[in-house]
């Protein structure tokens, strides 16, 4: 069997062919006519001189694209937020440093700005920002630096504001105060006791290194930058590709450098790096794994603890590391995180003993050897569970975090701890990979074995099963969502009526029958949750927001004129709260709802002005996610009115800019994809189209995807193998497109997709010669023509179009020319320019039909030649004019 | 992928690339502070680290074609940052408007859209023929001439002209 040549193969072996022989070498040697289609495209690139980019080599482009370098654009004197800077303190991979103040009342503050240069962001950026900087500010400790404000700039980059502390890294500390080995200790434990408070508030530090714990001249420790490492972590130091975390190699724990979870066993091990450099005055290799006894010399000394010391003490230093010390920094240190200290504090007190001359915890290394021998061996199953951890643990503390009730916090934060060692038990590292529960099943397993104890505390009880329904929404598992919101309800019923956590339940269940398409009954219950009065709503839930569900709810019902009206009156109470200063972050969001609501209900005018206006607001205050929603929509409009140059620049845009968030945890929405993939098929760009939309499906499909989302994918898909002369396939693209849209009928696009799915059905069985089937098909999808511009205005174009070429195919020509009528005027109202391609085959479509009476001069207008000639780069404009001239060559 | 076990693991490999890249970046940003209009010279770049890097013993490389190669990905990420930062920016309010005017502003964009193109062109590249995207990381990004390339991957010179033409019309198709 002769095997299919490989891309370089055929395009090797073309290059050596006049023009018309490669034609026939790739008709012969490449079946697959995308792969053909992109040798094409490479023979034709190899044909036109020019460096890979129109601005030339690498250099030069970085030079057009400019430096963007915070430094750079933030001179002393500029603001960032309500600060004007000083200098720069220092400036890293991931953050710029600068000294800045602020006139309050007439007092001048100083503070330390971090401005985060990147990639802060994870999926929900802003809100995870504010929730972190949150749990941030509530962190006051006398040894850890206060974080005063945070905020965007207009910029869009995030900025942390921090005390200004005026000390020196704790070992140069020790060293110029000539510090002994007890004093050293001493100052350790107050590191210890400032990390431990983080640590219960589950805050870890992740970068914990000299330069970040530093001493004041009166001898108090103050610790730098607690908490936010993790605001950087989505960085990667510039190298995107070794996905590289914010971190400091000297002083990262093994599971920083394996990019497993940190949890607060990483701040001890970073903890037991300082010590042992703290009390040998030598920083530890990476491979390093001796005891600090064996390390020390007289140079070591001599830089640790002053040339006074040395010689005599090298051998009484060693002599007091030996034994206690050198095992509490191994322990500290161990490879494995479950075999350290658990906590700062657990670290603190063994030091504690030491000074007190009391046995410490820590053993020589055989003590424990063989259970980590145990753990080397079961190794995928510990880092398994670990990442379960880290992903459940983001999730719960920051929604104990989000909680109002402070004088819950603690026993919440116990009950989430426990619930979390729960987990970690039912993932035993003994069951084999593919037994292992994903996350989502675990946590809601977890979560119906919940321990009596927390039963009996209805309260508690109701608030941790609220928060897991919507950790599982947000991580799709919309079914178990529901259930366990419903366990909270019917757990709540003792609780008063207008208890917080039972309207956040009612809200959580609300949201997740609307992700169910359950419109009849979130319908319900939002209607009881507006009756409730507002001053009994909880503090953080605001009328404007349950006005928000309410109008999601008429939408999916489609009931558009409520729809419009709740939405109006939603933005409405937004706009009045951000005049009060008040949630002014969600209005764009609200304004970017209510006008997708507007094209639903082909108010398109009133919606395309609202996406101007989230445009302009998310140009100067937004997270890349949120721009890129802001630019999908405007992609949108832009496809709608036939503008395909900016809708296509504007779905790049947002791609890119999703692309710029890297990995999350959250999954990166997909519907800027789907727009891309609208936008080239209007082009006729079906190559890029197919590979785009074939990626997609498969992505789909990985996420379980409503199948009417995929439907619509599918119906693409077969659009572009039209496109690409392959109707057996896109019949069969198709086919799956109306099995998959028949669960359309729950959804708020339905009617449409599966019309378009019968219409492109239809063309591709004309194609195939099935014309009883194309017969079959195409009076299906007329039955199906009244819902269709009610359900999806934005779509009816496609759909006329569709309709025509059906039409044409069938030679119903009446048919085809009402369609290319409603087309025309459905483009007009639109107000697509002269140069659409739909306008275009609309008119050639009426041309053909006339031209059969004789009339073929209708087509020979200037204004459509010039009209023509504006679009004849794309793949459509060729198909249009190799038409118009098949036309003029008829006799 | 070479085996990169018995020079100590990963973690010594992402510290060595870091620094690649982190004084990279210094030179670059020295090199264009120096001279307001001046070009950023990648080739000049590249040999200068080179030279700098060679005397260090903290930094060995095993060959030649180890450090060219961190470099020319370091010059990548570079580019590609910029890109990113620019089109993330490309928002920015009064920030763009004082250092770029409409005009450089659009091509300031479109550059950063295309690079980022050639980017995804390039990753695909690796997929289908690592190789040929080697040889442009190289000549691209490290500006080195197609003769160095072959010289320092140790390959014949018309090996890696074939290697760049095929490179050069895959990445082309895919970024019109």
């Amino acid at each position: 069997m002769e095997s299919t040549p490989s891309l370089r193969d055929l395009f090797e072996e073309a290059l050596t062919l006049p023009a018309a022989a490669r034609r026939r070498l790739l008709t012969e040697r490449c079946p697959d006519p995308l792969r053909r289609a992109e040798v094409e495209r490479m023979l034709a690139a190899d044909a036109i001189d020019g460096e890979l980019l129109s601005t030339g080599d690498a250099a030069s482009a970085a030079r057009v694209i400019g430096d963007t370098s915070v430094v750079e654009a933030m001179p002393a004197g500029s603001h960032i937020g309500p600060f004007e800077l000083l200098e720069v303190l220092g400036e890293g991979g991931s953050s710029t440093v600068f000294r800045a103040f602020r006139d309050a009342d007439g007092v001048r503050q100083e503070v330390a700005i971090k401005l985060l240069a990147r990639g802060l962001y994870t999926a929900d950026a802003q809100r995870q920002f504010r929730r972190e900087r949150e749990a941030l500010a509530r962190l006051r400790h006398p040894g850890i630096a206060r974080l005063i404000e945070g905020g965007i700039t207009d910029n869009g980059l995030a900025y942390i504001a921090l005390e200004l502390v005026d000390g020196l890294p704790i070992t140069r500390y020790a060293r110029e105060h000539n510090l002994d080995l007890r004093q050293r200790l001493v100052l350790f434990l107050m590191v210890c006791r400032a990390v431990e408070t983080a640590h219960r508030a589950l805050i870890v530090h992740r970068d914990l290194k000299p330069s970040n714990v530093l001493v004041t001249a009166d001898g108090h420790v103050k610790l730098l930058d607690f908490g936010i490492a993790k605001l950087l972590d989505e960085d990667v130091t510039g190298a995107i590709r070794t996905q590289h975390r914010a971190l400091t190699p000297a002083y990262a724990a093994p599971e920083q450098f394996a990019q497993e979870p940190v949890t607060t066993a990483t701040d001890v091990y970073a903890l037991g790096i300082l010590l042992d450099e703290l009390i040998t005055g030598r920083r530890r290799a990476t491979s390093d794994s001796g005891t600090p006894s064996s390390r020390i010399n007289q140079p070591s000394i001599a830089t640790a603890y002053g040339p006074a010391q040395v010689p005599a003490s090298v051998a009484s230093i060693r002599h007091k590391l030996r034994g206690d010390l050198d095992n509490i920094v191994l322990m500290a240190t161990t490879t494995e995180p479950e075999h350290r200290y658990a906590s700062a504090g657990a670290l603190a007190e063994d030091i504690e003993r030491h000074l007190d001359r009391q046995p410490v915890l820590a053993h020589p290394p055989s003590r424990w050897y063989r259970t980590s021998k145990f753990v080397a061996r079961h190794r995928g199953g510990v880092v398994l569970t670990a990442m379960f951890m880290a992903a459940i643990l983001t999730s719960l503390s920051i929604a104990v975090w989000q909680g109002q009730v402070a004088r819950h916090e603690a026993q919440r934060a116990d009950a989430i701890r426990d619930f979390v060692v729960g987990l970690l038990r039912k993932t035993a590292p003994d069951v084999p990979a593919s037994q292992r529960p994903d996350v989502p099943t675990l946590v809601y397993t977890a979560a119906a074995s919940l321990p009596q104890e927390l039963r009996d505390q209805p309260e508690l009880h109701a608030e941790l099963l609220v928060t897991l329904g919507n950790v599982l929404r947000d991580m799709g598992d919309t079914e178990h969502s529901e259930i366990l919101l419903r366990d909270a309800e019917s757990s709540e019923a003792a609780l008063p009526e207008y208890s917080p956590v039972r309207i956040e339940t009612q809200i959580g269940l609300t949201r997740t029958l609307i992700r169910r398409d359950n419109y009849t009954e979130a319908a319900k219950r939002i209607n009881l949750l507006l009756a409730i009065p507002a001053r009994r709503l909880p503090a953080d839930t605001t009328r404007a927001e349950l006005l928000k569900i309410a109008m999601v709810v008429a939408d999916g019902h489609a009931d558009m004129i409520p729809a419009v009206a709740l939405g109006r009156e939603m933005l409405k109470a937004y706009r009045v709260d951000c005049a009060a200063g008040l949630r002014c972050h969600e209005l764009s969001s609200a304004i970017h709802d209510l006008a997708s609501v507007l094209l639903d209900a082909d108010r398109i005018a009133e919606a395309r002005g609202l996406a101007d206006e989230v445009l302009a607001l998310r140009l100067h205050d937004a997270t890349p996610m949120s721009l890129a929603n802001a630019y999908e929509l405007q992609s949108k409009i832009a496809l709608y009115r036939g503008d395909l140059d900016v809708a296509e620049a504007d779905a790049l845009k947002a791609d890119a800019l999703l692309d710029s968030l890297g990995n999350s945890l959250q999954r990166r929405p997909l519907e800027p994809k789907t727009q891309r993939i609208d936008v080239l098929l209007a082009r006729e760009n079906a190559s890029d189209a197919l590979a785009l939309v074939t990626a997609l499906i498969a992505e789909q499909h990985a996420r379980h995807a409503s199948r009417c989302t995929i439907a619509w994918s599918e119906m693409q898909q077969a659009r572009a193998e039209l496109l690409l002369q392959r109707p057996q396939d896109a019949s069969a693209s198709a086919a799956h497109a109306l099995d998959d849209g028949a669960d359309c009928h729950r959804e708020i696009i339905r009617d449409v997709t599966v019309a378009l799915a019968q219409l492109v059905h239809g063309r591709a069985l004309a194609a195939t010669g099935d014309t009883a089937g194309a017969e079959a098909a195409y009076a299906k999808a007329f039955a199906q023509n009244a819902h269709v511009h009610a359900d999806d205005p934005l779509s009816w174009p496609l759909y006329l179009t569709e309709s025509m070429r059906l039409a044409s195919a069938l030679g119903h020509t009446d048919a085809a020319a009402r369609d290319a009528h409603l087309l025309l005027a459905a483009l007009d109202r639109a107000e697509a320019p002269v140069t659409h391609p739909w306008r275009l085959e609309a008119q050639l479509s009426l041309a053909s039909r006339s031209s059969g009476n004789g009339d073929v001069a209708a087509m020979g207008g200037p204004v459509f030649d010039a009209a023509l000639g504006r679009i004849r780069t794309w793949p459509v404009g060729a198909r249009l004019a190799q038409w118009r001239a098949s036309m003029h060559g008829r006799p | 992928m070479p085996d990169t076990r018995q020079v100590p693991t990963v973690h010594s490999t992402d510290v060595l690339f870091i620094t690649v890249y982190a004084r990279l970046k210094a030179m670059a940003a020295r090199q264009l502070a120096g001279r307001r209009n001046a070009t950023l010279d990648t080739t000049e770049l590249v040999h200068e680290l080179y030279l700098r890097m060679g005397q260090r013993q903290a930094l060995q490389f095993e060959h030649p074609a180890q450090f060219f190669s961190y470099a020319a990905r370091a010059m990548r990420h570079l580019l590609i940052n910029r890109a990113r930062d620019r089109l993330r920016l490309c928002a920015g309010g009064q920030w763009m408007r004082v250092t770029l005017d409409d005009h450089n502003l659009k091509l300031a964009l479109d550059t950063a859209e295309q690079a980022l193109a050639l980017d995804a062109a390039l990753d695909t590249l690796e997929q289908t023929d690592a190789r040929a995207a080697q040889v442009v990381e190289l000549r691209f990004f490290a500006g080195l001439s197609l003769e160095q390339v072959g010289e320092t991957l140790g390959l014949a010179r018309r090996t890696i002209d074939r290697d760049w033409r095929f490179a050069r019309a895959f990445i082309k198709a895919r970024m019109e």
